[in-house]
C-alpha cells in the first residue's frame, strides 16, 4: 500500500552536509504492522515525518519516491497532500500533552478532522466523536469531549489522540512512540487497542519505536534502523528469534528480562 | 547497616474543596514502613499515582510527612526544621526524570557542579573533585566548559548524576531516571550507575513503573499501590513469584506487554500490614 524507495534526507551542519536517512527502503502492505525499530538519533522519526512531508525546512528529501496507492506523495502538490494528511495517513504522537491543542476541547479538536474530511453534519460529527472516544475504551466520552487535554490523565490523552487519528478513516497510521511515555500497564492496554483497530478498521499501522519487546508484540514485519539506513528486515519472529546484525542482537539484548 | 528508616509515614494532599462537603484526601503515601540497608538498592515500582514519587520527595524533605518518622542515619529528619536539616540534605540526592528541565540552561557544566559541591564542602580541591566526578560518569574533562544544551538526553542524564555525586551521598533517590532514554542509552546508564558503586559509597532508591530496569540494578524490590507498599522481596524472587495480584498484573505488563482482564482495583484496608511469606517476601495481608 505505501512503498518507500530509496528515501534520502540531508541537513546542511555549517559547512558539511549531513545524511539522516541513507536509502531506505520500506513496504507496508496492507493490514499490516510494520516496526520501525532504532536508537535515538536513527532517523526513524525523520522517515516516519518524511511520508507526509511534515520536516522543518531544513531537512532536505534529496531523493527517493514515497508511493501510497499509486501516488508519490514526495512529488504530489502540496493541496493534495492536505486531503491525504489526517485523512489516509493518520499520526500519533509520543506526547499528547504537546500534539493537542491547549485551548481547545478534545471535541472540537477531533471534529476538526472530521469537519475538513467528511461531510457529516454538526450532529452526525457529535455522535462520530463519542462513537470514535468509546472505540478507544473511554467510557465517559460525553464528559472527555468537554474536556481540555490538561484534564485528561496521560492514558486518557493517548487515547483521545488515537480517537483523533481513526476519526477520517485512515488506511495507515502512523505512531511514533505511542507508548514510550506510558507506564507499563497503560502500554499493555493502548497495545491491545491497536491490535484491536487494526482488525476493526482494516488499517496498517507504521510503529516507530526504540523497544524490540514492544515490536515482537505488536508487529508483524520489523525493519531496523541504525544511522540512517535499515540493517535488518524481514517478518518479526525471523528477525527476532535469529537477529543477524550485531545492532539488531544489541537492541534485543537489552530488553530481555 | 540502617541507612534509612520510614515508621509509619503517611502523606494526604487535600483534593478539590466542595461548599460545606467534607475535603477528599488523596492518600498519596498511607502509613509506609520501609527499610533501606546501605549498600542494597532498592527499586520501588508502581503505576503512575501509586504515590512512589511523593515517597521519593518526603525522603528529600522536599514535601513534609503529615506523620510518621523518617530516620536517617540514625535521626529522625521529619521533625527537623528545614534550616536544621539543610546541613543534612547533601546525604540524599535526587536524580530527576526530565534531563531538560532539571539542569539550568545558563550555568555551564562546571557551574552546576560548582553549586552542589560549594554547599558541601570547602573550595580546597574544588576542580579535582568535579573532574573525578565528570570522569565517574564516563565524559571528558572538557565538558565542564560546555553547556546543558550541548548535551544529549543520556549524557545530560549523566551530568546530572555527576551533579549528586559530588556531594557524595549516601542515598541516590533516582525517580524515573531512565524512563525517558531509548533502551540502548538506558543500558548504558544503568551500567554506569552499577559502576560508579564501586568508587563512591552510594545506595540508590531507584523509582520506576519498568521491573524490566528495576531489576537490572536492585537488589530488593517494593511494589507500591495507592500508596501503601504491597509486596516487598528480593528482585529475582518478586520476579520468580510474585504473590500480590497487583504485582502480576505489573509483571505480565511488562514482560508479556498484555493486560489482565480486570486490571486490579481493590481499595487495601486501614490495618493492612506487611506479613512475612518466608525468605523476606512480605506482602501485604
Amino acid at each position: 500500500m505505501l512503498n518507500i524507495n530509496g528515501l534520502t534526507i540531508k541537513v546542511a551542519d555549517g559547512m558539511d552536509v549531513k545524511t539522516l536517512v541513507a536509502g531506505v527502503d520500506l513496504p507496508i502492505g496492507e493490514e499490516r504492522i510494520v516496526g520501525l525499530v532504532g536508537g535515538s538519533g536513527s532517523g526513524k522519526t525523520t522517515t516516519g515525518l518524511a511520508i507526509l512531508r511534515l520536516l522543518s525546512s531544513q531537512l532536505n528529501i534529496t531523493s527517493g519516491k514515497i508511493d501510497f496507492l499509486g501516488k508519490d506523495l514526495l512529488a504530489c502538490p502540496e493541496k493534495e497532500l492536505r486531503r491525504i494528511r489526517g485523512k489516509d495517513i493518520s499520526m500519533v504522537f509520543q506526547e499528547p500533552l504537546n500534539a493537542f491543542n491547549p485551548v481547545f476541547t478534545i471535541s472540537q479538536q477531533i471534529g476538526e478532522v472530521l469537519k475538513y474530511h467528511t461531510k457529516l453534519t454538526r450532529r452526525q460529527r457529535k455522535e462520530r466523536i463519542e462513537e470514535l472516544l468509546n472505540m478507544v475504551g473511554i467510557k465517559d466520552p460525553v464528559r472527555v469531549c468537554r474536556n481540555y487535554p490538561h484534564q485528561l490523565s496521560g492514558g486518557m490523552r493517548q487515547r483521545a489522540m488515537i480517537a483523533q487519528a481513526i476519526a477520517a478513516n485512515p488506511k495507515l497510521i502512523i505512531a511514533d512512540e505511542p507508548t514510550s511515555n506510558l507506564d507499563v500497564t497503560l502500554q499493555a492496554r493502548i497495545i491491545e487497542l491497536f491490535r484491536s483497530l487494526r482488525a476493526d478498521l482494516k488499517l496498517s499501522i507504521l510503529l516507530i519505536t526504540h523497544d524490540l519487546g514492544l515490536v515482537a508484540h505488536l508487529a508483524d514485519e520489523v525493519a531496523v534502523m541504525q544511522q540512517g539506513k535499515i540493517v535488518e528486515t524481514g517478518a518479526t519472529r525471523q528477525v527476532l528469534e535469529n537477529p543477524s546484525h550485531a545492532y539488531t542482537k544489541k537492541l534485543m539484548e537489552v530488553v530481555k528480562i | 547497616m540502617t541507612l534509612l528508616e520510614l515508621q509509619n509515614v503517611r502523606k494526604y494532599f487535600p483534593g478539590p474543596k466542595h461548599f460545606l462537603e467534607e475535603t477528599q484526601y488523596v492518600r498519596a503515601v498511607d502509613h509506609v514502613d520501609l527499610t533501606i540497608v546501605e549498600g542494597e538498592n532498592l527499586g520501588l515500582v508502581g503505576e503512575s499515582g501509586s504515590g512512589k514519587t511523593t515517597l521519593g520527595r518526603l525522603i528529600m524533605k522536599l514535601h513534609k510527612a503529615d506523620s510518621g518518622a523518617i530516620i536517617l542515619n540514625g535521626k529522625d529528619i521529619s521533625k527537623l526544621s528545614d534550616n536544621e536539616f539543610r546541613p543534612l540534605r547533601k546525604n540524599v540526592q535526587m536524580v530527576f526524570q526530565d534531563p531538560y528541565s532539571s539542569l539550568d540552561p545558563r550555568f555551564t557544566v562546571h557551574g552546576l557542579l560548582a553549586e552542589a559541591d560549594q554547599l558541601s564542602q570547602e573550595k580546597k580541591d574544588r576542580n579535582a573533585r568535579l573532574e573525578k566526578a565528570i570522569q565517574a560518569v564516563g565524559l571528558d574533562i572538557s565538558c565542564l566548559k560546555r553547556y546543558p544544551h550541548e548535551f544529549s538526553g543520556g549524557e545530560r542524564q549523566r551530568i546530572a548524576i555527576a551533579r549528586c555525586l559530588v556531594m557524595n551521598p549516601k542515598l541516590l533517590i533516582l525517580d524515573e531516571a531512565v524512563s525517558s532514554l531509548d533502551v540502548l542509552i538506558q543500558e548504558q546508564v544503568l551500567q554506569l550507575l552499577k559502576s560508579l558503586q564501586q568508587q563512591y559509597p552510594v545506595t540508590y532508591l531507584f523509582i520506576s513503573h519498568n521491573l524490566r530496569v528495576v531489576r537490572k540494578i536492585c537488589h530488593k524490590i517494593a511494589v507500591m499501590y495507592r500508596g501503601k507498599i504491597v509486596e516487598l522481596a528480593a528482585s529475582d524472587e518478586i520476579l520468580r513469584n510474585p504473590l500480590h495480584p497487583y504485582t502480576k498484573e505489573l509483571l505480565t505488563a511488562a514482560i508479556d506487554y498484555k493486560s489482565v482482564d480486570k486490571p486490579y482495583n481493590e481499595p487495601i484496608g486501614e490495618n493492612s500490614r506487611l506479613i512475612d511469606n518466608g525468605n523476606g517476601h512480605f506482602v501485604i495481608n
